[in-house]
Parts: structure tokens; C-alpha cells; sequence
């Protein structure tokens, strides 16, 4: 059985700087156990306490298991490589000291780049990056991976996300192609996959060797056709609820999981809903989005 | 997948008797434990605790051993109705000392065994077409009606598009003359998929001259074979299987491919307890892989931890590990 965890960017805990108020760890770490879940990513440095003796304690007096935390850096950019390693490394290691068996979730710097940005959601192959440039962005990813690995044990994996340069099913599709498939795992997200241009479904059995990590999220497809006819941006994409409550967009998730126990994946499933800070009701559709999963099994 | 099992296997089944004085020279042994075993009989335990489906042909006597058996694969929920009893023989046994790090001593009573009289009838009774795997052992080679039933078991297999797994399962005192194990094995390959096999296996299965094998401390599942490995590898790869898995213990699986290409799998490292049966874990644990569509280098992991989980642990197919328990194992120690 897939084990289901929820994360801090469902409670409007993002990597971003965005202005508005997000919940508070505690509130965060009550919520996440109150509404079924039984583990979490870290959110952002300092969201939740860097003591791994606190949170440690934390996690164990709300039967919850530390997993991974979202590191982004700007892979494109080869001055950024070394600051993103030290980075993923100071984070892997409070991981380290607090989980069982945690990844580093490494992604592109996203929302960095203006037209990535504007164009998330629909991105066509002149907006991506050409051979000179995916090498350098490839070798950046693999020396954090590397550098992570050997500092601390603890593995990476990628996520592909809107609104930075690993967006689509082909963009995703180079990257592992260029990377150590022993090095570098997929942290499969079914909602950035939809959005950018994929089916999940196809997605989970194509990638069954190399996805290591997993994120339960949702694509509410008319928020999606809006923003494709009005020419939104991500930001104003996540405002609108592109990623809606599991269940109530276009992510056929019965055969997600149905393909998943297909490959038999049976690690970490973490639902993310992300919305901004102050926005939606963060416990009651973390409540819901857990029912929904049981609902269909996990 | 429409299968209605995902894994057939053929060939022996045997009551294992295992040394309770680990690390006693065999004279001394005082009392030993009462286990399931048998290759093919260690492979479809091992995959039913892994959750895959999993039958078994084989065959015991009309005696107390037989009933052993068959409570013993019931109770693991492995499907026991193409299992034959047959008159007149008997259920095998097997005796083992456990001496580590490096002596096993292991004693076949297979005089007379029930399950080298498996037939081809047998196998038309069987459910060989309605599988996703198949997989056999190199002992059904070597004797008759045996070694007929498994050509003819791989025929039906192929024919049905079920992939054929192949475990070399050298024995030596199980054959007339150890080269006619090599000629048997060359034989059936063309016929195979995947085949695993220890290096000394491999290298026996190319053997032109007795001279180049020796038996110490009566460790029939592990001989010592001159001659070299590489050369082994490239004739048997020659013969037409797609992979050979050559199992190197702590080291992991090297999977060698017929373009010459070679796939190293580390293993996990664990203190060793007993030796016997990493060989049917590893098994297990590759086909689970493969039944689920994984390539070669993580069914292999896969078949790695099973391996490095039952080695830690007294017997064989009653220590295999569970399918959570597998998974969990790999992700504590570096994932796949």
C-alpha cells in the first residue's frame, strides 16, 4: 500500500516570495495528522525548526515521517550549481537526522525565468533549452545529486514543474535521458505532468524505473483552458485553483493508482495542493483529499 | 495482464533439514530444523511472499514428507493443485551444516525421488499457458521422465509467449557424468529468456574435462570449476538467451547481454548467517521485477535484497522475505 503524506505548500508554504500569511508550523504539523496523513516533506528552510533534536520530537509526538524537502536551484545558470549543492546539502542533512529514508527534491529555479513563467501550460519546444544549455543544467543536477549523495547518504530526485525548464513530457523525457539513472530519480508529480501537456497514466508506466518519489496533485482543466485563452501566468494560474482538490479535475486517478500498483510502487505518495499564502480552506481539503484517496483504495 | 498466475515453476521440492548447531563440524551436529526446500520449491515461496501469484509442479510420495510439504505450501498460499503424488517413490530430503563464513555441507537423499518422475502429461495438466513466468531448474535435466517434461514444459512455455527463466542449478552428484549437465543445459537455452547462475555454474555448464571440477566439504551447491568465466559467459549467451544473471553473492548480479554489454548490480551488504538459498531469493525477487515490467538492473536490486535478507536468517523458503519488508529494505539502504 502507498504510503500518503501531505506537505507545507498545501497550506500556502511555498518556495516562492510571496506576499499573504501561511499557517503556522504547528498548526500545519496538528492539521497534517488530524486529517490521516503519516508523513511530510520539511517546506521551506526554517518553516519548521532546523534543530533535529525539535523536530525530531515534533515529528514523533505526531506519528509523522520526515520524507524530503523541495530544493530548488537555477540548474541553467553554472555560477549556481555550487551554492545549490551547499544548500541541498545543510537541508539533506537535517533529513538525514530526522527521516528514515529521505530524498532532496530538487527542481528548477522556477517562476525565475518571464516567459517560462508567463507561458507555464503551454510551453512549445523554441521556448526550451537548446543542447549547450541542457548539458550545463543536466551537469548541474547530477553534481548536487553527487555532492548530496556523498556528503550525507541521502538520494535526490527531480521534480518537474511548471514554470521553470523541466515542464514538459519531452523536457522531462532529456533530463533523465542525460542523467545517472542511479543517481538521480523522478519525483513524479501528476498535476505539473497534466499541466504541462502529459498524461499521468502514460507518465507512471513509462517512467516505472526511475520514478523514486511521488505527488498526489490534481489539474482543474477549465482553469487550465482560461489560462491558455487569456495568456496567465503560473502565479495567476495557482490563484485561479489550477491545482484543485484530488478528484475534482482531469487527473484520472483511479488508473494512477491503478498503474502505480501496476509497478508496485508502494513508497510515499504526498498529496500537494498548492495554493498561495491566505488562500482556500487548507485543513478541510486536506481532509477531503485524503478521503478521496481512500475512496479509491489508498 | 491476463495471466492466471504470474509465476509457474517446475522441478524438485524436499524436506530441508537444517543444522541447529551453527557453526558445528557435521559430525557434531546435535539436532537439525524441519523446513521446505528445493529450488523451484524456494522460488515459488519466495514470489508468493512478494505478492506475486505463484504455482508449483512438482511431485512427492505417498508418505508423511509429501504431506509435509504440501501443508507447508499451503499454508503460504503458493497453489498446491498441480502438485503429483506418485506411487512408489518418495519425497526428497536434504541435509545441510552450516558452518560460516564458507563451509555449507549439504546431503541429497534423492534416491527414488518423486519429483524427477514429473511427466509430460504432468505438464499438459499444468497451467504452463495461462502464466507470465516459468521458470525450471537445471536438476529436472537429469534424469528421465524429467528432463523430457521441463524440454517440453519450455516448449509450451515459448508458445504461449510466457517468459522462460532458467536457474543452472548445478548439482554435481545429481548427474551421471557433470559434463552432460553442460550438454544439457546448451541444449535448452535456445528455449530460455533469462538464466541465472553462480560463476562455478556457469563455468560448469561449458565443462569438457572432469579434472576441472572439485567438490570440497561436501558443498554440492557450490563446486569449485576451473576455466574462465568471460569465455563461459559468451557460449552460453551464443545459445540464444536474451540475459544471464550471474549471481556473485555479496557483490551483487553482473547481467550479461549477447551484444557483450554488462549490467553491474551492486548488492546490499548484511553479516552472513547461512548461504543456502540467496541463490532461489535472488530468483524471486528478479522475477517479481520482471512480472511488474522493471528493467533488468532494478529487478536484479530487487533480487539482491531478497538475496541479502535470506542470508541472514537460518533456512530458505520459510525466511524468505515479504514484499513490504523487501521494498523497505532497499529504501533504508540507498534505494535501488
Amino acid at each position: 500500500m502507498i504510503k500518503i503524506a501531505n506537505a507545507p505548500c498545501s497550506w500556502g508554504v511555498l518556495e516562492f516570495n510571496l506576499e499573504g500569511e501561511a499557517a503556522g508550523y504547528a498548526q500545519v504539523f496538528d492539521e497534517i495528522q488530524s486529517t490521516g496523513y503519516i508523513g511530510t516533506e520539511l517546506g521551506d528552510w526554517g518553516f519548521m525548526p532546523t534543530d533535529p533534536v525539535i523536530l525530531s520530537g515534533d515529528l514523533h509526538a505526531h506519528n509523522l515521517e520526515m520524507l524530503g524537502a523541495f530544493v530548488p536551484v537555477d540548474f541553467s545558470d553554472p555560477n549556481a550549481h555550487v551554492a545549490g549543492g551547499e544548500t541541498a546539502i545543510r537541508i539533506a542533512t537535517l533529513l538525514k537526522a530526522t527521516g528514515k529514508a529521505p530524498f532532496i527534491v530538487l527542481a528548477d529555479d522556477n517562476g525565475k525565468n518571464p516567459e517560462r513563467t508567463q507561458k507555464a501550460g503551454r510551453i512549445t519546444p523554441d521556448l526550451g533549452l537548446n543542447a549547450e544549455q541542457w548539458a550545463v543544467f543536466a551537469a548541474g543536477v547530477e553534481s548536487v545529486a553527487h555532492a548530496v549523495l556523498n556528503a550525507t547518504g541521502v538520494r535526490c530526485v527531480f521534480h518537474h514543474h511548471c514554470a521553470g525548464y523541466v515542464e514538459t513530457p519531452a523536457e522531462i523525457e532529456t533530463l533523465l535521458s542525460l542523467t545517472d539513472p542511479h543517481l538521480l530519480g523522478l519525483c513524479f508529480d501528476t498535476g505539473h505532468y497534466t499541466f504541462g501537456g502529459g498524461n499521468a497514466v502514460e507518465g507512471v508506466r513509462k517512467y516505472v524505473d526511475r520514478i523514486w518519489h511521488f505527488h498526489f496533485k490534481d489539474h482543474e482543466p477549465n482553469v487550465a483552458e482560461k489560462s491558455r485563452q487569456q495568456g496567465r501566468d503560473y502565479f495567476t494560474s495557482v490563484r485561479n485553483g489550477i491545482f484543485c482538490e484530488l478528484g475534482k479535475g482531469s487527473v484520472d486517478f483511479p488508473s494512477v493508482v491503478k498503474a502505480l500498483n501496476e509497478i508496485r510502487y508502494l513508497s510515499w505518495g504526498v498529496v500537494e495542493q498548492d495554493v498561495l499564502p491566505g488562500m482556500g480552506t487548507p485543513k478541510e481539503s486536506a481532509q477531503r483529499n485524503r478521503d478521496y484517496l481512500r475512496s479509491i483504495g489508498i | 495482464m491476463t495471466s492466471t498466475f504470474d509465476l509457474l515453476t517446475m522441478g524438485r521440492s524436499s524436506l530441508d533439514l537444517y543444522s541447529n548447531d551453527v557453526g558445528a563440524a557435521f559430525v557434531d551436529i546435535k539436532s537439525f530444523a524441519a523446513y521446505v526446500g528445493g529450488s523451484p520449491t524456494n522460488i515459488a515461496v519466495g514470489s508468493q511472499r512478494l505478492n506475486l501469484k505463484a504455482t508449483l509442479l512438482t511431485a512427492v510420495g505417498f508418505d508423511p514428507v509429501g504431506d509435509f510439504i504440501l501443508h507447508f505450501l499451503k499454508n503460504e498460499g503458493v497453489e498446491t493443485s498441480f502438485i503429483l503424488r506418485k506411487p512408489g517413490t518418495r519425497s526428497s530430503a536434504v541435509v545441510l551444516g552450516i558452518e560460516p563464513p564458507d563451509k555449507f555441507p549439504l546431503v541429497y537423499y534423492r534416491d527414488n525421488a518423486a519429483d524427477i518422475q514429473l511427466t509430460i502429461d504432468d505438464v499438459l495438466a499444468s497451467p504452463i499457458g495461462q502464466c507470465h513466468a516459468f521458470e525450471f531448474a537445471g536438476t529436472n535435466l537429469s534424469r528421465e521422465p524429467s528432463r523430457s517434461a521441463t524440454f517440453f514444459a519450455v516448449e509450451r512455455a515459448r508458445a504461449a509467449g510466457t517468459t522462460v527463466f532458467f536457474d543452472l542449478d548445478f548439482r554435481v552428484d545429481q548427474w551421471h557424468d557433470p559434463r552432460a549437465f553442460g550438454a544439457n543445459a546448451r541444449a535448452i537455452l535456445a528455449q530460455t529468456d533469462f538464466v541465472f547462475g553462480t560463476e562455478e555454474e556457469v563455468k560448469a555448464a561449458v565443462l569438457t574435462e572432469t579434472s576441472q571440477l572439485q567438490v570440497s566439504h561436501s558443498q554440492i551447491s557450490a563446486p569449485d570449476v576451473q576455466g574462465d568465466v568471460d569465455t563461459a559467459i559468451a557460449t552460453l549467451l551464443a545459445c540464444g538467451p536474451k540475459a544471464l544473471i550471474v549471481k556473485r553473492g555479496a557483490h551483487g548480479a553482473t547481467v550479461c547481454l549477447p551484444d557483450g554489454q554488462r549490467i553491474e548490480v551492486p548488492g546490499l551488504p548484511v553479516e552472513v548467517y547461512n548461504v543456502l538459498g540467496a541463490g532461489d531469493a535472488f530468483a524471486s525477487g528478479f522475477i517479481y521485477g520482471h512480472v511488474h515490467g522493471w528493467n533488468s538492473y532494478k529487478s536484479a536490486r530487487m533480487g539482491n535484497a531478497c538475496g541479502a535478507i535470506v542470508v541472514t536468517r537460518h533456512g530458505c523458503a520459510n525466511f524468505m522475505g515479504y514484499e513490504t519488508e523487501v521494498l523497505d529494505f532497499i529504501e533504508l539502504r540507498g534505494g535501488f
